[in-house]
């Protein structure tokens, strides 16, 4: 085989044939179908050997190159086949070879007919991510992907993705793989994918050479441009409800970007498969073309990957266009086909030196796509576009924003609570509560929304979506209807003493009680039983009891409302110790301080009053630091609520802004990426002694801005101010350098820092 | 490893739908694409990437 000239290019992703073999016979395979025929002579499964010697390849090449992260995507025939016991070790050698050198994300293809929960337990042990093939329906599915008797796989690979979704294994889906066939209807296959709710797919061409061409049947020239077609206009008119590879590639290429793809776009392929036998080839998608055609002659116990990279086949898929034959590359559309998949070139004389076989239905795809894309973009909102409306970001960036901003940021954060609680209930299954919260809304609409804005039902939903926390349905359709006044009986949880019912009170019950309870309320009074006792409330009367504590709400100057919690459960997702009910004298305490606090920050930082007054509605009480340190805090998904140790109203104004500076940038970060979530920078702060991730860093600036404003502000009139002021400054302009350093800021990251920057400097003049 | 961010994504498409909806109308896939970026914590960059679902056992 030829060699190329220099090092030939790095590889960072390698195609791992961990087993040889698989359970099912689908008739459309290219390892067992296509005219190569070499699975026939290599080993079952891979032994430990070579699968030692291919985990030192794969680690000697990254750090002779530099690379810092690595993939290695499990394959087969099927690789589940190995079993648990066998994926366990070789995940582990996988592992602690390569990660001292690079970081490794670990996938696995397969069929899923034999994926259980101790395998996926496995997986997860190893963080290893599972596409899983599907091709449509049941009808559409088992015409090809059948076991050897003639059995479909539909209901065994259903049951496995069922198993992917659950809260235990979720984060290992990471999508489906759809072998497209014109006998199928495109709409049901579409229909089929979606509702196994993917993370993400992709639709595969079938596999097919200029030799062996792809069937045509019927007049279409073009049948399977339209059989995509008929999906992506479908994909576009439910607003992009799953990640489609193949659409987004062509969005992708259509703006001059990436492919993300081998089937489009001219992307260089850094990959190389790894065989059963420890042999390195090339793709394997070109056994279609001829005998032997991925073979290298290379092998992993006697050659590092470098002598692989180098061969010229190899180093041909790094060229990009200028590796396409000539007619590609005058093709108007050249850079968003970028031939096609290189196995679909293949042409008996002229190699691979061609346009793909399927060059006709590419050509009408991308047109039509484009084209499409363009009227959805054209004909849709902003909103339905996707977008998040720039002067939100603008304002938030500024560090400030006003109502309207911040009022439009906490109905996504609603939205968002919505979904989440929607998704306990497809998890966990509905229940006679649910049905009453949908009846309630159906009647009074405001007053679920109400009980859906308090602060901690998205931090319940989340925990309950990670298998954790306890059934706060009940509690919720109680809330609802006592807030619109509508009689209603429901199970409810009792948590640690306490049922709580968001925006109504709280229901206060031996300490340490939990378990289920019955709540009834009849209009004017809610009764709790529970072990045979009773507890009657009358809420006609708004008044505490031992056993009631009616919802704390702090009515403030300029129309702010702000409630005290120091009942629901959920307030513990703040990493520090609560109090528990305060007494009426400490109420007083934290009434009077938030009113003035409020007070200083309208005189002080009007800026941030807004904000403030339109979102800020659940303060809750820390527990005071016994050495006299201030105490507060944020909770990521507990938009809406800060806690914080009581202190004096100066230093309680300050400690307000500055978390709910926290709260304002991650509502914008639930809706768009201002950092690349994979990066894996880090960088000094002054404020921390360890190396901070971007996020951390970037959260950090923007809080510590707005305290460095207040100090500002107070600059002559406070003793302190100028110290801490000074600080403040210092370590925000520093962190905002080291931040654009990093590389880890998206566009419009760094956009975002600009502005905070520009904020920072006008404090100068 | 060929990973590379293209387009960026929006929560904001599904919330739109989200809203609109009532409580017990909401979409599956669409609460799921929430459940994916909020609980999941995935990224919006659409990051593209040539070895996933290289092809198919």
């Amino acid at each position: 085989m030829f060699r190329a000239s220099g090092a030939g290019p790095p590889i960072g992703q390698y195609i791992l044939k961990v087993h040889g073999r698989c359970d099912l016979a689908c008739d459309h395979c290219y390892v067992y179908q296509s005219v190569d025929q070499s699975w026939r002579d290599k080993p079952r499964s891979m032994s430990s050997p070579v699968l030692r010697a291919a985990a030192r390849r794969v680690a000697e090449h990254a750090a002779a190159r530099g690379l810092s992260r690595v993939r290695v995507v499990l394959h087969g025939g099927e690789p589940l086949l190995v079993g648990v016991e066998r994926m366990r070790e070789l995940l582990a050698c996988l592992r602690s070879t390569i990660e001292p050198v690079a970081g490794l994300d670990l996938i696995m293809q397969t069929n899923a007919v034999r994926l259980d929960a101790p395998m996926c337990e496995v997986l997860k042990e190893h963080g290893v991510r599972v596409g899983v093939s599907l091709d449509g329906d049941r009808e559409a599915n088992d015409r090809h992907r059948r076991f050897a008797n003639g059995d479909g796989s539909f209901d065994r690979v259903r049951a496995a993705l069922a198993l992917l979704r659950t809260p235990a294994y979720r984060e290992l889906y990471a999508g489906l793989l759809c072998t497209i066939d014109l006998a199928n209807d495109p709409e049901l296959v579409y229909e089929a994918l979606l509702a196994e709710l993917p993370p993400r797919v992709d639709f595969l061409l079938p596999h097919a050479t200029w030799q062996h061409p792809p069937p045509r049947p019927g007049d279409d020239p073009t049948p399977y441009a339209t059989w995509l077609s008929a999906i992506h206009r479908r994909w576009l008119a439910d607003r992009r409800p799953m990640r489609i590879r193949l659409f987004e590639a062509l969005e992708s290429t259509a703006r001059g970007g990436p492919s993300g793809s081998e089937q489009l776009g001219a992307d260089s392929v850094d990959l190389v498969v790894i065989e059963t036998d420890g042999h390195y080839e090339q793709v394997d998608t070109i056994k279609t073309a001829y005998p032997g055609a991925p073979r290298t002659g290379l092998t992993v116990l006697t050659h590092p990957v470098d002598d692989v990279a180098v061969l010229a086949p190899v180093a041909a898929r790094q060229t990009g266009i200028d590796g396409l034959s000539p007619t590609c590359r005058t093709c108007p559309v050249v850079t968003q086909c970028g031939g096609g998949l290189y196995a679909h070139r293949y042409r008996p004389g002229t190699g691979f030196d061609n346009p793909s076989v399927y060059c006709a239905d590419l050509r009408v795809l991308i047109d039509r796509t484009n084209e499409e894309n363009r009227m959805h973009a054209e004909n849709g909102k902003p909103e339905d576009t996707g977008a998040v409306p720039t002067a939100v970001i603008h304002q938030i960036a500024s560090g400030f924003g006003d109502a309207e901003t911040i009022g439009w940021l906490a109905e996504q954060e609603l939205a968002i609570t919505r979904a989440l609680l929607f998704a306990v209930v497809d998890q966990h299954g509905a229940n006679a509560a649910w049905e009453i919260l949908g009846n309630v809304e159906a009647m009074a609409p405001d007053a679920v929304r109400e009980v859906l804005a308090h602060p901690y039902v998205r931090p319940w939903a989340v925990e309950r979506l990670r298998g954790g926390g306890v059934s706060y349905l009940g509690a919720l359709a109680a809330a609802s209807a006592v807030r619109a006044g509508i009689p209603v009986e429901v199970e409810v949880e009792a948590v640690d003493g306490v049922v709580h019912l968001p925006e109504v009170g709280t229901v206060h019950l031996p300490i340490g009680a939990t378990g289920p309870a019955r709540l009834r309320f009849d209009g004017a009074a809610l009764r709790l039983t529970r072990s045979g006792e009773e507890i009657v409330a009358d809420l006609s009367r708004h008044a505490p009891t031992e056993s009631w504590q009616p919802v704390r709400r702090v009515a403030l100057a300029d129309g702010w409302t702000v409630r005290i919690e120091d009942g629901d459960p959920a307030r513990a997702c703040h990493r520090w110790p609560l109090t528990g009910r305060l007494r009426d004298d400490e109420e007083r305490d934290w009434r009077s301080a938030l009113a003035e606090a409020w007070q200083l920050i309208r005189a002080e930082v009007p800026g941030y009053a807004p904000a403030l007054r339109t979102a800020l509605r659940t303060v809750v009480p820390l527990r005071a630091d016994e050495s006299g340190a201030q105490r507060a805090s944020t909770a990521r998904h507990a938009f809406g609520s800060v806690a914080a140790a009581l202190a004096e109203p100066a230093d309680l104004a300050v400690l307000l802004v500055h978390e709910f500076q926290h709260g304002k940038l991650g509502a914008l970060l639930d809706l768009c990426d201002l950092f690349d979530l994979n990066s894996d920078a880090r960088m000094m702060v002054g404020w921390r002694p360890d190396p901070r991730p971007v996020e951390g860093v970037l959260q950090g600036v923007y809080a510590h801005a707005a305290v460095a404003d207040l100090h500002r502000v107070r600059l002559g009139r406070d003793e302190h101010a100028e110290q801490v002021y000074a600080k403040y400054h210092r370590w925000t302009v520093d962190a905002i350098d080291g931040l654009r350093a990093t590389g880890g800021l998206t566009p419009l990251g760094e956009d975002f820092v600009d502005r905070l920057a520009a904020t920072v400097q006008a404090w100068d003049s | 490893m060929k990973t590379v961010p293209a387009i960026m994504e929006s929560l904001a498409e599904p919330l739109a739908t989200i809203k609109a909806a009532p409580l017990k109308g909401i979409r599956a896939e669409q609460a799921a694409r929430v459940v994916r970026r909020i609980v999941d914590n995935e990224s919006l960059l659409r990051r593209l990437d040539v070895a996933a679902f290289n092809s198919a056992p």
